[in-house]
């Protein structure tokens, strides 16, 4: 793969070629030499410190880690310092900062992000890392960037009104747009039901004079936040508008801020809920209000599209794909993480299985693991019926063979995609369940 | 096509936002959720504006309606199948807008089901293409995100 690398002090770039299985090590190594050959002091390749974000230090859990593995791709530019001092080696994950809205994460602000995003990349490598880490992780990213937003915005001054009204503020966030004043903070101290907020494009901001604007008013009304939209200069145009009940988002929300690992269904499904009334009702139209009144190109095609729509597509792409649309952006990884989706795909791959339980992708995958195994164990399609792990000790038919559900290891080479696989207690597919209880 | 539509009394008139107008028969009328409320009160002097909607993708919302067998779902299917043929990608996405804001009957189903078509056994590149959708992952939590889906590449070289 090809990579710049810029000195963080000199700004000189280098322009390298590398093999894509480089490991840092070799990267440093080669970044070594060639300044070394044109400079008269060399410095050994330990002494480099690399970012890609001129915030954060690379690392690799392991020297022979490929670039690839730590997120380095084709074409990215990569930062150089020999001063020790020059990145931080390490930012903790979800550190609760009290600090304005001013610093909150939008999107648009290249470095703010970045720094959360680094955040990010570290978990990944905690997930590599661990030898326990299950290889079908949730990523469920928008949640963790409303709870992102939400930490970092509210701190530990939190209300259940508050919740509401930073919940909206990062769909508005996550969906393109930026407060329009910069010099504005949204102080969770200072917050009514008489306050306003003023959103704007980054592109309107950099480049017209004559800012156009969209302005949300959150009136309460009991239990219940309303949540108005409105483009600047139009006013009373056509107000989009929904209606949030405390009631029932304020404790998801919170439980959510409080448990870092979650796993409460019926609260990720109210904050999904929240998120996409919320995104569908407010953020896109007057996205696409804003847009067009400011002459900007509408959003891209597809995910113009609400995403109750986006959704239905998704119902009809098999579930090997739906994994692969959720590698394609952020929100597309959200839409097809729900459990419902992965519920219809479980359904339509693998039968009616069982009833009730809990359906996710970690079960698909479980599901579409076995059958690969199955399909690529000739003995195994001629069972009979399928082949139970049972802990206490089942009469195998194969007498010596060991297949029992869920063995990876006797097929070396099939787990090229599987390296770390959990302890095979958790592989008990439920498929099989039902009918071979004696 | 959606001229021929009998000009009774009660047929309802739909502008397109660009500027034509369709008169249809209140059956045809009421398979399009969205504007069913205002039929009630329309009346033939009555122009529903339809701003989401472009006349080449009402031309094909009406044919649909109007060409779909009540019968068989055999038939149904022959017809579904050969709808769809005829549009590009680029007219099944604009398609698609248009009947997601009509909620038009049956057809949301057929254009979700045509659009996820196309993006079976695709690559990511090719969905991002395809969608015109930005890629908002950062290298580093793109190759985690594809890590945890190393399962559905399955040996696909990806680079």
């Amino acid at each position: 793969m090809k990579l710049r690398l810029r000195s963080l002090e000199s700004k000189e770039t280098l322009k390298l070629d590398v093999p894509n299985s480089c490991s840092l090590q070799h990267l440093k190594e080669t970044i070594s030499h060639s300044i070394s050959s044109s400079s008269s002091s060399p410095s050994s390749p330990s002494s480099f410190h690399l970012s890609l974000n001129r915030n954060d230090e690379l690392h690799a859990s392991s020297p022979n880690d490929s670039l690839n593995s730590i997120g380095i791709t084709n074409g990215d530019l990569i930062f150089y310092t020999l001063n020790t001092n020059a990145f931080s080696p390490e930012t903790l994950i979800h550190k609760p900062v009290d600090i304005t809205m001013s610093d909150a994460p939008s999107i648009p602000e290249p470095e703010k992000s970045q720094t959360l995003d680094a955040a990010e990349a570290e978990t990944t490598d905690l997930v590599y890392g661990s030898v326990e880490a299950v290889t079908v992780g949730k990523s469920n990213s928008q949640p963790s960037f409303l709870k992102r937003v939400l930490i970092e915005s509210l701190g530990n001054d939190v209300n259940d009104f508050k919740l509401l009204v930073f919940a909206v503020h990062a769909v508005f966030l996550e969906s393109g747009f930026v407060l329009a004043d910069k010099a504005f903070n949204i102080r969770p101290s200072v917050l009514g039901s008489t306050m306003s907020f003023r959103y704007s494009l980054p592109e309107i901001l950099n480049n017209c004079s004559d800012i156009k604007a969209v302005i949300l008013k959150f009136p309460t009304l009991g239990h219940l936040v309303n949540v108005y939209g409105s483009l600047s200069d139009v006013p009373g145009s056509g107000l989009p508008e929904v209606c949030l009940d405390k009631c029932k988002y304020a404790r998801p929300l919170e439980n959510m801020l409080k448990n870092s690992e979650s796993k409460d269904d019926k609260c990720e499904k109210e904050i999904f809920e929240l998120w996409k009334m919320v995104k569908d009702r407010l953020a896109l139209p007057l996205l696409i209000d804003l847009c067009d009144k400011a002459g900007l190109d509408p959003p891209p095609c597809f995910m113009r599209l609400p995403s109750e729509l986006k959704l239905k597509i998704l119902e009809y792409v098999p579930g090997v794909d739906l994994a692969k649309v959720a590698c394609v952006s952020r929100e597309l990884q959200y839409l097809s993480s729900t459990n419902h989706l992965w519920k219809l795909k479980i359904e339509e791959e693998f039968g009616q299985i069982g009833s009730g339980g809990n359906f996710s992708k970690d079960m698909f995958v479980l599901h579409w693991d076995s059958k690969k195994k199955s399909e690529q164990v000739p003995f195994r399609t001629h069972l009979p019926r399928p082949v139970r792990f049972f802990p206490g000790g089942y009469p195998t038919p194969f007498g010596v063979l060991p297949i029992v559900g869920g063995d990876y290891d006797w097929l070396p080479g099939l787990g090229l995609s599987l390296p770390s696989y959990p302890p095979r207690r958790t592989f008990l597919p439920p498929c099989h369940r039902g009918g071979f209880d004696n | 096509m959606a001229e021929k539509a009998s000009p009774s009394s009660n047929s309802i008139s739909l502008k397109t936002v660009d500027g034509k107008i369709f008169k249809v028969s209140p059956a045809i009328a009421n398979q399009m959720l969205t504007i069913q409320p205002l039929i009630k009160d329309s009346d033939s002097s009555t122009i529903i504006s339809l701003p989401d909607v472009a006349a080449f993708h009402l031309t094909k919302i009406i044919e649909y309606l109007e060409g779909k067998p009540a019968a068989a779902p055999s038939a149904v299917d022959a017809f579904e199948a050969q709808f769809v043929k005829d549009l590009s990608p680029e007219e099944l996405k604009g398609l698609l807008i248009a009947v997601g804001y009509l909620k038009v009957n049956g057809l949301v189903d057929l254009m979700a089901n045509t659009v996820a078509k196309l993006i079976e056994n695709k690559s990511v590149e090719y969905v991002r293409k395809f969608f015109g959708v930005v890629n908002d992952f950062t290298p580093a939590e793109e190759a985690k995100c594809r890590q945890e889906h190393a399962w559905a590449f399955d040996g696909v070289d990806e680079d």
